[in-house]
């Protein structure tokens, strides 16, 4: 019955996409406050996502101690008033190396995304875009790079390239690049063929403009989920390899470190382990959950705005 | 008809890891060498001297042109020839050959103990959908997705293995009881991730099923619905575990390094690590070549596998 599809028929789906679409590109149903705020999880976890974030910013006022401050004498203390979470093998306050471990974990992990998904996303909207030839060799390439567990990769690079922090933040980003490609040229590809772009370009609209107004601000929904779900990736990995040692090493506090410097002494006394492992679990799965809930936010909206 | 296209299709697939395999080499060869560094001093440290230097340079090959370097490595790669280890002379191929029973049997009691406890546990989360149960079964499993598995390794060892003795923390153990008893920690540490993405998986496949026309047929049919259930759970369960092993096995590998540092087991993940802190680059050329050839492997055998339990795929 719908064969036909000309413009003078108002039923017709040519101008409902065009509908549809423009409401996309407006941006105003890009997020939904609404369905999100009924997910608690999801509200939870952002709770505690800020509350790490207000730790990391206000560090420096929120330490009762410095976190570099060795006092032999007090090594392997218990919880006291001076120290609410004991010292550890060098009498340095365990709290206060645990709320700057939360500036370094976040700091590395949020330049690492934003380098891997500015990259990433560029790669799978080229890819998606001009599809073909350039479409292939990119995304073989993407799936060689996501054939390597990202840890021997990183592990790999870091032994030919040494420790230091702008390394790692650069390896780990080129482990996360072909996710984010994917992403983006999945979605790059839904919108690549829809009518506002056909039209645009009938117009005389260049590539260049076509995707950033068009293909972007579509797109940015995915790229939040992306990012929050790397960051908590990131973060895993970073204290992974600070774990092993070829992260950042001590007397810089991190999660990772802190954890390494723990383990040593497990047996004596698990909780220089416990306390920086418990942190960094709660972070991951507030993110995790936050980006879960951020996808289902989204997600559904998109869909429907399909019809 | 289906026989023909099944065979072509495995074939084309099979052969498509060839040029995947050939990129990851690559860009390995390429990673080792051609980054800032003299292999042969960061080998050597800063204090070498430049005879020295000359000289393992010899005995490396890096004092032919890259071109050939890379042909060299590519026939030897091919015959399986990965050199010899620069600390103990040992040929690099013997010590993975050494290192793969053990990272086999964690990576298989992992994957057996997340497919005892997810695949129940999925089963009767689509069962009982939109319960009290399956809500906090779906909040532990996300829990359990999203905690690190080096973490619960960590807190694992603390609880079960420290704080209240029962298992031990290193080693690998004797004969074939006490083999397991080592694995029962790490392989809960692999497993339980593995576990909480096979509950999502079979829960959300079943709950698919089970609004299908097939289902309805067979209950008008008059079949028991415990026999509708169960029977078709069973036939479904295998796709979901096919899919997450295949999207974890780069996980796993991941997670072999440092979970064989947590419990001090040898393996394939022990030998990468101690090779990556020797510099001993043959060894872990040879690692990282046989750490891509699994990945690749399994992600064949996981597309192979899809396409026998789904028609549809090698019909297209």
């Amino acid at each position: 019955m719908q064969a036909q599809l000309s413009n003078q028929d108002p039923n017709s789906s040519v101008g409902n996409d065009v509908k549809s679409a423009n409401k996309k590109t407006k941006g105003n149903t890009f997020f939904d406050w609404k369905t999100f705020r009924q997910n608690r999880l999801g509200m939870l976890s952002l709770f505690v996502i800020v509350f790490f974030v207000l730790l990391a910013v206000f560090a420096h006022w929120i330490m009762p101690h410095d976190p570099l401050s060795q006092d032999i004498l007090n090594k392997f203390q218990g919880i006291s008033k001076e120290h609410w979470l004991g010292t550890d093998l060098n009498g340095r306050d365990v709290l206060s190396r645990i709320i700057f471990g939360t500036r370094i974990s976040l700091i590395v992990a949020f330049c690492t995304v934003l380098l891997g998904a500015t990259v990433g996303f560029a790669v799978g909207i080229i890819a998606g875009y001009k599809g073909g030839l350039v479409d292939d060799i990119l995304m073989r390439i993407m799936d060689a790079i996501m054939t390597f567990p990202l840890i021997l990769f990183a592990l790999m690079l870091l032994m030919v390239l040494g420790n230091g922090v702008t390394t790692l933040v650069i390896i780990i980003s080129i482990g996360m690049i072909p996710g984010c490609a994917r992403i983006a040229r999945g979605a790059t590809l839904d919108i690549k063929d829809s009518e506002f772009v056909k039209a645009a370009l009938s117009m005389g609209s260049s590539h260049l403009r076509i995707v950033l107004t068009h293909i972007l601000p579509n797109i940015l929904a995915s790229l939040l989920v992306v990012l929050t779900m790397n960051m908590s990736l990131v973060i895993m990995v970073e204290a992974g390899l600070s774990f092993l040692g070829v992260g950042i090493s001590p007397p810089t506090p991190t999660w990772g470190n802190m954890i390494r410097d723990g383990f040593t002494y497990i047996t004596t006394k698990p909780s220089l382990a416990l306390y920086p492992g418990i942190a960094l679990t709660i972070l991951v799965i507030a993110l995790n959950l936050f980006g879960d809930a951020l996808r289902d936010s989204v997600d559904p909206h998109i869909k429907r705005q399909k019809k | 008809m289906g026989g023909y296209s099944l065979f072509k299709y495995f074939i084309r697939r099979t052969l498509l890891t060839i040029p995947t395999m050939f990129l990851c080499i690559t860009i390995i060869f390429f990673c080792l060498r051609i980054v800032p560094g003299d292999p042969a001093l960061i080998i050597l440290g800063n204090q070498a001297t430049p005879e020295a230097v000359k000289e393992l340079h010899k005995t490396m090959g890096l004092d032919a042109p890259i071109w050939q370097q890379y042909l060299e490595f590519l026939s030897d790669t091919i015959q399986g020839d990965f050199g010899k280890s620069l600390y103990s002379g040992k040929s690099v191929s013997q010590q993975l050959f050494e290192g793969i029973p053990h990272t086999f049997n964690l990576a298989l009691t992992s994957i057996l103990f997340a497919c005892v406890v997810g695949i129940p546990l999925g089963i009767v989360s689509a069962r009982k959908h939109n319960t009290l149960f399956d809500d906090g079964l779906r909040v532990t499993s996300l829990i359990a997705l999203a905690a690190p598995s080096f973490l619960i390794g960590i807190f694992l060892l603390i609880a079960f293995s420290v704080k209240i003795p029962i298992f031990p923390s290193m080693g690998v153990g004797e004969g074939f009881l006490g083999k397991l008893y080592y694995l029962v920690l790490p392989s809960i540490t692999i497993g339980s991730g593995i576990a909480a993405a096979l509950v999502r998986f079979m829960s959300s496949s079943m709950l698919d099923e089970i609004n299908k026309d097939y289902i309805r047929t067979a209950r008008a049919k008059g079949i028991p619905e415990k026999f509708v259930f169960y029977k078709h759970a069973l036939r479904n369960s295998l796709i979901p575990v096919v899919t997450v092993i295949g999207l974890n096995i780069t996980g796993l590998l991941s997670g072999a390094v440092i979970i064989e540092r947590i419990f001090g087991r040898p393996g394939l993940g022990a030998l990468a690590l101690e090779a990556i802190f020797a510099r001993d680059f043959p060894v872990v050329q040879g690692c990282l070549i046989l750490f891509t050839f699994i990945v690749v492997i399994v992600n064949l055998l996981v597309d192979l596998s899809y396409s026998l339990l789904n028609p549809k795929i090698h019909q297209s």
